[in-house]
C-alpha cells in the first residue's frame, strides 16, 4: 500500500513539505491509504465474490484525453503564439475544468474523511494537503494524457523555448482551475446553509460550466480574421478570460511583445494562480471546517403531492409497481448528492449547446437564412444528458441499501429497469424539451413540428437502448462512488456517438417524400419492441 | 492513591444553529473511570463526545484534556485516546490488515511492530484469518472486532466508546466487558454510551444521565439506586426522563400494524 511510483517520486519532495510544517510521513501514509482504495472496487450486494483487485481504473480509462489531446495539435502549425495558444488554452480548460467540477467536486466536499482522520492525532493541514495532492495527482494525470502528444509535437515543431514556456503553463493551469474551483466552494460553504447550499453547490457547478462555454466564446472573439492574418483586438474582459492570460506570456516571453495591456494579461497568468494558491493555502482550516454544514441534516418539510404530477406518472406508468420504483428513483435522484454533483454540470450544456451552435453558424448569415435552414437537427444535442444521468444511476453513496432488492417480493425486474429510464427521461429529458421545443418551433416555424416529433420519439429509444447498453445486470442505486469511475465515461461518449448515427438517419429519411412519416412509424414500432422485449433480456443474476 | 483528573468540562454549552444542545455542563473525570455516559437520542450525548475529540468546535466554556485546555492545545493530545464511534464508517474497501496498519501509522506507531500487535489482537478475536479479507465482507460483530482493536493500538489513557458492543456474539461480549473492567484497572479512563441499560449498569463504574442538555444524574450505580428509590438502572433512566407509558404506546403500535388496509 505505500510503493506506488508517485509516492516514490513525492519522497523527492518531502523536505519541501516539512518546510511548510506538514507532517510528511502522515501525508504519505493518508495518499497511500487513498492510492490504494482508488484501484479497489467495492463488491455489491449482489456480486460479493467478485473482488476484483488491480489497476487503477481512472488510469486505465486515460487514453479518451489522449484523444481529445488531439484536437489541440492542428493550431501548434498557426504562426501566431498569441493566437494559437489562446485557443489551444481555451480547449485544455474547457476539458480540465469540466472534469474538474464533475469528476472532483464530491472529493473536495468529502465529509467523511474529516470523521475519520480527525479523531487521530493528524493535524489538519496534513489532512487537507493530502486530499489536495490526491485530486492534484488525477489532475497532473489528466493533463499529462491530454498534453503528452501536442507538448511533443510543439518540441519538434515549435522549438525548446516554446515547449518550455508550454509545460510551465500548463502547471499555472492547473493551479489555477483547482484553487478556482476550490475558492468558489468556499465562498458558497461561508454564505449558505442547510439544504439550500446543496442546492447553490449544484447551480454554481451549471454556472461554471456554462461560464467555461462562455469563456471559450470568448477568447475566439479576442481575435480579428483577415484573409491571411490574425490580429489581437484588446477588450476589458479578457482581463477575466485565463487562456488569453497564457496567450498573452507566450507573446510577450517569445516575441519581446511590449505593449501594456499584453504585458499586464501576461503577468496575470503568473500572478493569479499564485495568489489563488496563498489564499487557498491560508483558507484551508475554515474551508475544511465548513465542510460539516453538508453533512447536517435538516428536519425534512412535508412535501405536497402534485396531483397532476401524480396523474401524469400514472399515464405513462400504470403498473403500479413500476410507478413505485419512478418515485423511488425521483426520490434519490433529487437526493444523492454526489449523483447531483456529477450529472448537474452535463444539465446545463443540453440547454446551451443548440443555442451556441447556431449563435456560430448564424454569425456568417442572416436570422432569415437560419430560420430557413436545417439547423433544427441541433435539437438532438438534448439527447446528450440522457447517456450521462443513467450511466450514474447505478451508483450511490448508500449503495448499501440495495438489500432491498434482495429481499422484496418483487415480481419482475424489468420494472426495475423501465420505472429507472421512465423517471430519467421525466426528470432530466422532459424540462429540456417542454422548454426548447416552443423555442425551437419559434425560430423554426411550425414546418418542424414532425422532425421534433421523430427527435422526442429517438430519445424514448435511446434512453431504453442507453439503460440496456449502459447499466446491463447492474441495479439502480447499488454501487459505490469512486474517484476512479472513469470508464464509465467512456462508454456514455460511444453511445453519445449514437446520437450521431440516430441523426444521420433522420436527414436521410428527410430526403424522400414522406420520408419523415415513414421513419416516424419505425420509431414508434421500435419503442414497443425495445421497451418491452428489450427490458425482458435484462434478468436476475447472483 | 491520589486519582488524576484526566477530563474537566467547564460551563460547556453547545448551540446548534438555534436550538441549544448542551447547556451549563459541568464535569471532571478521573484515571479508572469508567463512565456510562447516557441519555435519550438527541440529548448531546455524541456532542460532548466529538467536542472532546475536536470535531466539533465553537462552544462556551472550557474543556480540559490531561490538564490542558482545549483550546490551547494542537492535534497531539489524541495520541492518547482511543474512539470508536457510533455507526462507524471505515474505509471499507481496505483489508482489516491494511486499515489495521493506516490507523496505526496516524498515531504514529512503528509500522512492523504495530502490524505484529495488530495481528496478536486479531488472534485473540478469533479473527486473525480475515486478516486480507476486505472490510466490506466483514460481518457486523467482526467491523466491531476491528473497531475495537483500532482504538487500543496506541495503549491510550481515555477510551470514547459508542455502543462497544454492538453486532458481538456473547462470548466476545463478555471477553470485551473483561478487557474493559481490566483497562480500568490499569488506570485507564472509559467512557461507555449505551442505550442498553442493563450492560451499562454492570460495566460502569460511575454512571452520568445526560438529558436535554443537562446533566439529570451523576454517580455509582447504588448511589443513583438510593436517589431514585428503584430497583434498575432502566427503571432509573424511566423516571429521570419522564418516560412511563412504553406500555400504551406498544399497544397502540401494535393496534396499528394489525389494521385491515382501507
Amino acid at each position: 500500500m505505500n510503493n506506488f511510483a508517485t509516492l516514490r517520486l513525492l519522497d523527492r519532495f518531502a523536505p519541501l513539505f516539512r518546510r511548510a510544517g506538514i507532517d510528511y510521513p502522515m501525508l504519505r501514509l493518508i495518499l497511500g491509504m487513498k492510492l490504494t482504495m482508488d484501484t479497489r472496487r467495492v463488491p455489491t450486494v449482489f456480486a460479493q465474490s467478485k473482488v476484483k483487485e488491480g489497476k487503477n481504473y481512472f488510469i486505465r480509462s486515460l487514453w479518451i484525453y489522449a484523444l481529445y489531446g488531439l484536437a489541440v495539435i492542428p493550431f501548434l502549425f498557426i504562426d501566431d503564439y498569441f493566437f494559437q495558444l489562446s485557443i489551444i488554452f481555451g480547449i485544455l480548460m474547457f476539458i480540465l475544468m469540466t472534469s474538474m467540477v464533475s469528476d472532483f467536486s464530491s472529493v473536495l466536499l468529502d465529509v467523511r474523511d474529516r470523521n475519520m482522520m480527525m479523531t487521530k492525532p493528524v493535524d489538519q493541514r496534513t489532512i487537507s494537503t493530502a486530499k489536495m495532492l490526491h485530486i492534484t495527482l488525477y489532475m497532473s494525470l489528466l493533463t499529462i494524457a491530454t498534453t503528452g502528444i501536442p507538448l511533443f509535437v510543439s518540441l519538434y515543431v515549435n522549438g525548446f523555448g516554446f515547449f518550455l514556456l508550454f509545460l510551465a503553463e500548463l502547471i499555472l493551469l492547473n493551479f489555477l482551475i483547482l484553487m478556482m474551483t476550490a475558492l468558489v466552494y468556499f465562498a458558497i460553504l461561508q454564505f449558505f446553509d442547510g439544504e439550500k447550499l446543496k442546492n447553490v453547490i449544484n447551480f454554481m457547478q451549471i454556472a461554471l460550466t456554462l461560464g467555461i462555454i462562455l469563456g471559450y466564446q470568448l477568447v475566439a472573439r479576442s481575435f480579428q480574421f483577415t484573409s491571411l492574418d490574425v490580429t489581437f483586438t484588446p477588450s476589458w474582459w479578457q482581463l477575466f478570460t485565463p487562456p488569453v492570460w497564457f496567450g498573452a506570456l507566450h507573446e510577450a516571453l517569445l516575441t519581446g511583445e511590449r505593449s501594456l495591456f499584453v504585458l499586464l494579461l501576461a503577468a496575470l497568468a503568473v500572478i493569479v494562480p499564485v495568489i489563488a494558491m496563498i489564499l487557498y493555502v491560508k483558507m484551508i482550516p475554515a474551508f475544511e471546517s465548513s465542510l460539516h454544514k453538508l453533512s447536517t441534516v435538516e428536519q425534512g418539510k412535508e412535501k405536497r403531492t402534485n396531483r397532476l404530477k401524480q396523474i401524469f406518472l400514472r399515464f405513462i406508468a400504470p403498473n403500479q409497481e413500476e410507478r413505485n420504483f419512478m418515485n423511488f428513483s425521483f426520490a434519490m435522484m433529487k437526493n444523492e448528492r454526489e449523483f447531483k454533483l456529477k450529472v448537474y454540470p452535463q444539465v446545463g450544456f443540453t440547454f446551451v449547446i443548440p443555442f451556441l451552435f447556431m449563435f456560430t453558424t448564424s454569425e456568417n448569415g442572416s436570422f432569415e437564412a437560419l430560420r430557413e435552414g436545417s439547423s433544427y437537427y441541433l435539437f438532438y444535442f438534448t439527447l446528450l444528458v440522457i447517456p450521462t444521468v443513467i450511466s450514474m444511476v447505478k451508483y450511490s453513496g448508500a449503495y448499501k441499501g440495495s438489500w432491498i432488492y434482495a429481499a422484496m417480493p418483487l415480481k419482475d425486474r424489468m420494472l426495475i429497469d423501465r420505472g429507472l429510464t421512465k423517471s430519467v427521461l421525466v426528470m432530466f429529458y422532459l424540462p429540456a424539451m417542454l422548454i426548447l421545443t416552443p423555442v425551437f418551433i419559434w425560430i423554426f416555424s411550425g414546418r418542424i413540428w414532425l422532425d421534433l416529433v421523430v427527435i422526442i420519439a429517438t430519445a424514448i429509444l435511446y434512453a431504453a437502448i442507453c439503460t440496456l447498453a449502459l447499466n446491463g445486470k447492474s441495479l439502480p442505486f447499488s454501487q459505490p462512488f469512486s474517484v476512479a469511475q472513469h470508464q464509465e465515461g467512456i462508454k456514455a461518449f460511444v453511445m453519445m456517438l449514437v446520437i450521431g448515427g440516430f441523426c444521420l438517419i433522420h436527414v436521410l429519411f428527410n430526403n424522400w417524400a414522406f420520408g419523415l412519416e415513414i421513419y416516424a412509424v419505425i420509431l414508434l414500432i421500435a419503442i414497443l419492441i425495445v421497451w418491452t422485449l428489450g427490458f425482458r433480456k435484462i434478468r436476475f443474476d447472483t | 492513591m491520589e486519582r488524576q483528573e484526566v477530563i474537566r468540562l467547564e460551563h460547556v454549552t453547545k448551540r446548534f444553529g438555534d436550538k441549544l444542545v448542551l447547556e451549563d455542563i459541568d464535569l471532571s473525570v478521573y484515571e479508572g473511570d469508567i463512565i456510562g455516559y447516557i441519555g435519550p437520542n438527541g440529548a448531546g450525548k455524541s456532542t460532548t463526545v466529538k467536542m472532546m475529540l475536536g470535531l466539533v468546535d465553537g462552544y462556551e466554556g472550557n474543556i480540559f484534556i490531561f490538564g490542558e485546555n482545549l483550546k490551547n492545545q494542537d492535534h497531539t493530545y489524541k495520541r492518547r485516546i482511543g474512539y470508536v464511534p457510533e455507526n462507524a464508517e471505515l474505509y471499507d474497501s481496505l483489508t482489516a490488515q491494511e486499515y489495521l496498519a493506516f490507523i496505526a501509522g496516524l498515531y504514529g506507531l512503528e509500522e512492523g511492530s504495530a502490524r505484529v500487535k495488530a495481528h496478536r489482537l486479531m488472534m485473540k478475536f478469533e479473527i486473525d484469518h480475515a486478516m486480507h479479507a476486505r472490510l466490506s465482507s466483514f460481518s457486523k460483530g467482526m467491523r466491531q472486532k476491528v473497531l475495537i482493536i483500532s482504538s487500543l493500538l496506541h495503549n491510550p489513557n481515555v477510551l470514547f466508546l459508542d455502543e462497544p458492543l454492538s453486532g458481538l456474539d456473547a462470548n466476545s461480549m463478555l471477553i470485551v466487558r473483561e478487557i474493559l473492567a481490566q483497562l480500568s484497572a490499569q488506570g485507564k479512563t472509559i467512557f461507555y454510551s449505551s442505550h442498553i441499560m442493563d450492560i451499562v449498569e454492570k460495566i460502569s463504574n460511575r454512571i452520568v444521565l445526560i438529558s436535554g442538555g443537562h446533566i439529570a444524574a451523576d454517580g455509582t450505580f447504588d448511589e443513583l439506586k438510593e436517589q431514585n428509590q428503584k430497583g434498575s438502572l432502566q427503571d432509573i433512566f424511566n423516571s429521570l426522563t419522564g418516560f412511563s407509558q412504553h406500555k400504551e404506546i406498544a399497544e397502540d403500535f401494535v393496534a396499528i400494524v394489525q389494521e385491515e388496509p382501507a
